[in-house]
């Protein structure tokens, strides 16, 4: 349902309300006027009608007094003209007495009318009573014409005695018809009082329903208020802070836009635009930083430039310098090449005449060596004699051993044997001692022999030694003699070599003094190359000063 | 006269042994004959540094040690019995004197010459280090222990002490050996 149709409603349910309310005020007016018309209307009728019925009564009894007078003046019926008034006066009364009958039958007509439309329970008791106060008025009064023509007959008879006796009952009854009738005022006052209240009754009732009514009314309207307000108020304000916030630059904020009215509607386009809003801040501030970046860039890679176009005319500088040198040190190194061939031939001379010496060294340590195995040989022949020696010791040494055995057991034999065995202790004794000199000598001997082995052995390991010192003497010599052959050789590549060098030098030169024109080329190419990257670079700075500008503005929105 | 040969009585006859050199030593240089006192010569020899001097009756021959070890021994003769070996005609018993006496482990069984013993069954021998010979022997006034002093070099003041072994010591000794080889060979 769109705003319009709500907001029209509403309005509509309020005027609807108003004109209920309106018609029910009415309607509560008019039956408080119609209860008050009918309350009075029928008071007053009532009062006309007892001032009527009372009036009428009146004149009866005034009449009945006038032709009770006129009778008494003429007591006697003998005059017509008396006659002629009594009567005449007697038909007044009984015209009259018919208008109060009919006046008092309208009354009671009317009453008994009032007490059937009558509503209230006050009202129609006292409409009732009086209903009853009128019946008993009319009892009275038909008593009064019954005795007041009961009196008129006598006054025809000329009865004075009985009219005279009718008259204080007649007052009686004419008093007692008046009190009926005061006392049928009296129950109308109440019943005008009654009425009264029950207009008033009518109107509090009047004046409560329009009240509880207003205040329905009143309080549907504020809710129709509340609704529509809600409805149409409550996006409105959404969208006025939404507003604000995209004022300030805040694009990140969303409006309200589910609602399939118009402030949905409304809340959609409003999303649209500032999500075109938000489009354009990101593209501008994507731009400007790629722009910035880019700037950045382009300073970055002058200022590299321009390092490297210093770089580059120092490096110039250098290799000129450099060239320059490798110029001065070319012929320099022309120049050693020269002395160190020579100097190269004079050593291949000296090496030819070391390599003699080395093949006579060797050739000495081969003799050596030679001869140490020869002395070697002798020494093991003299080894192997001394071990024979050795071992004639070792069956000396035994025999001796052995000799001391049997010189002891000579000796223990001849202890056994007592005095036959004393010469022969004599001869055992002789032969431990021979034994004992054998031994002795033989452990000399061995002492001896151990002495000439421990020389053996001592010079053994020395010649033995010798043999391995030359071994390795030789060996050197063989290693000395390559390498001086070795060396030789070197030397002669060298000096081929340096013969090389010398010619590469040459063409070195000549090179060289190309080179240097080419850097004097190199040179002014830098430097104009470096102008430009200044120049280059000072743009740069213009372009970075315009996207921080740019960037500037566009942190201004938050996205 | 015994020989204590239990480790506690060592020590006292280590003691004793010291004591009598000392006597010996303090004698020298008196003026009394050197060649007073001497008993008949003995067969002195020497194991485990220790001298024993023996009768020259108890010994038939003095020879180098050659035997035969054997497998199986008894455990009263292990240690003690170092073999077995022939002579003239009979298998004889080769032990260990220092063992025999009762002198503990004898450290090199292998060497020195064997004391062949004259008498009965069983043929034994005793292995020593070696023999000085028949020396005359001078008593070292410990006679309850077997003490004797024996000179052992040619000079008159070298003097050692030796002990002098009773034979029936020794063939007690030998008898407590049993499963001993004999030469009988009756029953083969």
């Amino acid at each position: 349902m769109s705003i319009s149709l709500r907001i029209l409603l509403g309005f509509a349910l309020t005027i609807l309300l108003m004109v209920g309310l309106g018609g029910f005020a009415l309607q509560q007016i008019g039956a408080v006027r119609d209860t008050t018309n009918n309350i009075v209307s029928r008071d007053i009728a009532a009062y006309r009608l007892t001032d009527a019925v009372t009036n009428a009564q009146d004149g009866m009894s005034t009449l009945r007094l006038v032709a009770t007078n006129s009778f008494f003046r003429h007591p006697d019926r003998t005059t017509g003209q008396a006659a002629d008034d009594t009567d005449a006066r007697i038909s007044d009364w009984e015209r009259q007495a018919a208008l109060t009958a009919t006046r008092l039958a309208e009354a009671r007509e009317a009453i008994t009318t009032f007490a059937n439309l009558a509503h209230d329970p006050a009202r129609l008791q006292a409409w009732n009573a009086i209903a009853s106060t009128m019946e008993g008025a009319d009892v009275q009064l038909r008593q009064m014409r019954a005795d007041t023509e009961a009196s008129f007959a006598a006054m025809r008879a000329g009865n004075v005695p009985a009219v005279l006796a009718a008259d204080p009952r007649l007052s009686a009854e004419r008093a007692g018809f008046d009190r009926l009738i005061q006392q049928a005022v009296a129950t109308l006052d109440t019943g005008v009082q009654a009425g009264q209240r029950r207009a008033q009754e009518v109107y509090r009732q009047g004046w409560v329903s329009i009240l509880l009514a207003l205040l329905i009314a009143v309080a549907a309207a504020a809710i129709l208020t509340w609704l529509i307000r809600r409805t149409v108020s409550g996006p409105l304000d959404a969208f006025s802070a939404v507003i604000d916030r995209v004022g300030v630059g805040d694009l990140s904020v969303r409006a309200p836009d589910a609602a399939r009215h118009e402030i949905g509607r409304l809340g959609a386009t409003l999303n649209r635009m500032v999500e075109n809003l938000r489009e354009i801040a990101g593209q501008s501030r994507e731009a400007t930083e790629n722009l910035n970046v880019s700037v950045a860039e382009i300073r970055a890679q002058a200022q590299q430039q321009a390092a490297g176009v210093e770089q580059q005319l120092a490096a110039v500088q250098e290799t000129a310098a450099t060239v320059d040198e490798i110029a001065h040190s070319g012929a320099q190194i022309s120049r050693r090449a020269q002395e160190v061939i020579a100097s190269a031939q004079a050593t291949t001379l000296a090496s030819a005449s070391g390599l003699h010496a080395v093949q006579e060294t060797g050739r000495a340590m081969e003799q050596i060596q030679v001869q140490g195995e020869a002395v070697a040989a002798n020494i093991v022949s003299l080894s192997e004699k001394t071990q024979a020696i050795g071992e004639i010791v070792t069956s000396v040494n035994d025999i001796s051993e052995r000799s001391h055995l049997l010189a002891l057991n000579a000796a223990i034999e001849a202890a056994s044997a007592g005095e036959h065995g004393r010469s022969f202790a004599v001869v055992a004794t002789e032969m431990k001692v021979l034994a004992d000199q054998a031994k002795d000598a033989t452990a000399q001997v061995r002492s001896i022999l151990g002495d000439i082995q421990r020389g053996i052995n001592t010079s053994v390991m020395l010649t033995e030694e010798a043999v391995k010192r030359g071994a390795a003497g030789r060996e050197r010599t063989e290693t000395a003699e390559a390498t001086i052959e070795e060396m030789a050789a070197g030397i002669q590549d060298a000096v081929e070599t340096f013969q090389q060098i010398v010619a590469s030098t040459n063409q070195q030169q000549l090179g060289i003094e190309q080179v240097m024109a080419a850097l004097q080329n190199i040179r002014q190419a830098s430097q104009q190359t470096a102008s430009g990257t200044r120049q280059l670079d000072g743009a740069a700075l213009g372009l970075g000063e315009l996207s921080r500008r740019l960037l500037a503005v566009a942190e201004r929105f938050r996205i | 006269m015994t020989l204590p040969f239990d480790a506690a009585a060592q020590d006292a006859f280590r003691a004793r042994v010291l004591d009598a050199r000392t006597t010996v030593l303090a004698q020298r240089g008196l003026g009394a004959d050197p060649d007073a006192g001497l008993l008949p010569p003995r067969l002195v020899c020497e194991t485990n540094g220790t001298l024993h001097a023996l009768e020259p009756a108890t010994v038939e021959a003095v020879q180098r040690v050659r035997c035969y070890p054997l497998p199986l021994v008894s455990p009263s003769a292990h240690g003690t019995m170092l073999g077995v070996f022939s002579h003239g005609g009979r298998i004889y018993s080769l032990l260990e004197l220092a063992r025999l006496l009762g002198g503990g482990d004898h450290g090199n069984t292998a060497g020195g010459v064997m004391l062949l013993l004259r008498g009965e069954a069983p043929d034994v021998a005793l292995r020593v280090d070696r023999v000085l010979g028949l020396l005359q022997l001078r008593d070292a006034g410990d006679s309850r222990h077997g003490l004797l002093a024996a000179r052992t070099g040619t000079d008159a003041e070298d003097r050692r002490l030796a002990f002098l072994i009773d034979p029936p010591v020794l063939r007690d000794a030998i008898s407590s050996l049993d499963q001993l080889p004999s030469s009988d060979t009756s029953g083969a």
